[in-house]
């Protein structure tokens, strides 16, 4: 604990020229960031369990799939070439909370239940 | 200016932190989410405490309601897995906390400190999420962690910044 020092924070002001600048360099590269990873819209998504690729389901095929977990069930259902998780046996709900993804590189993450939904195109399709 | 130490004061003023710190933590998991748009977002108020230890308690005390934060949250909530997440990534948020504000503080604010520590936090935060369910693409996420962290963190600055200097003396010294 330094008093000198509490007493420059009490002086000083909250916001600075140089806090602004490295503010305003992040943000623009996020998102430009965001715009350049996820442009493109996929064709089919990837389940992955523990660190495991267990199969793949193509996105323009409306359908519902149930999963056995960790932790008990999980729902997830692709229509329009969207996939979203309908329901999750999980106490934090974030990949309920996730919404629908839609394009290339974006995944749904269910860390509780070690669950990845992973978006690939048409291209990563022999991988 | 002379040091005086006081062990019961030193000890009073780190529980004092944690309650505050444990308060905040559990005002902020009952309001929504509010960054939407990134996956498990939060606004991290309880780092106003971690940020305020850090400048009126010092350094040391400052890693210690850190880890007794961490640690008492864990059993709060119940769940063991939330330490894996929050523990290293709070060391890490508050390393680079100390570092900003011993090295380069005048020239960069408590807003940017705060800032800056958020993105390491949430760097940290993902780089363990990946590593836990083995894919390494959750990482690609790290551009909306950091648009959150950059409103998240400067709220958390500002709001440490009036905290700072509306506390009265006689609660550090």
């Amino acid at each position: 604990m330094n008093i000198d020092k509490i007493n420059i924070v009490k002086n000083s002001k909250p916001i600075k020229i140089w806090d602004l600048s490295i503010l305003i360099f992040v943000v623009t590269v996020s998102v430009v960031a965001f715009f350049l990873l996820f442009n493109q819209k996929g064709a089919v998504v990837q389940l992955w369990i523990d660190g495991k690729y267990i199969s793949d389901y193509n996105l323009n095929h409306t359908q519902s799939i149930e999963l056995d977990v960790h932790l008990g069930h999980m729902c997830f259902s692709i229509s329009d070439g969207k996939v979203f998780v309908v329901h999750a046996d999980c106490d934090d709900q974030i990949c309920v909370r996730m919404g629908e993804i839609d394009k290339v590189n974006q995944t749904i993450v269910c860390s509780p239940n070690n669950v990845i939904l992973r978006i690939v195109g048409e291209s990563d399709l022999d991988f | 200016m002379k040091k005086q130490y006081n062990i019961t004061k030193r000890t009073v003023r780190i529980a004092l932190f944690v309650a505050l710190a444990l308060v905040m933590y559990m005002v902020e998991s009952l309001v929504p989410p509010v960054f939407a748009f990134a996956p498990g977002a939060k606004l991290g108020l309880a780092n106003v405490v971690s940020l305020c230890a850090l400048v009126l308690l010092g350094i040391v005390d400052s890693y210690l309601v850190v880890v007794l934060r961490c640690i008492l949250a864990m059993f709060l909530v119940g769940n063991p897995t939330a330490l894996m997440y929050s523990l290293p990534s709070s060391i890490f948020a508050l390393s680079s906390m100390v570092l900003l504000y011993c090295f380069i503080f005048p020239k960069v604010s408590l807003m940017g400190i705060s800032f800056l520590s958020a993105i390491v936090f949430n760097i940290v935060q993902l780089l363990v999420a990946s590593w836990v369910v083995g894919n390494i693409y959750v990482v690609l996420y790290l551009p909306l962690m950091f648009l959150a962290s950059a409103g998240a963190g400067l709220f958390v600055g500002l709001l440490s910044f009036f905290v700072i200097k509306h506390t009265p003396s006689n609660v550090y010294l």
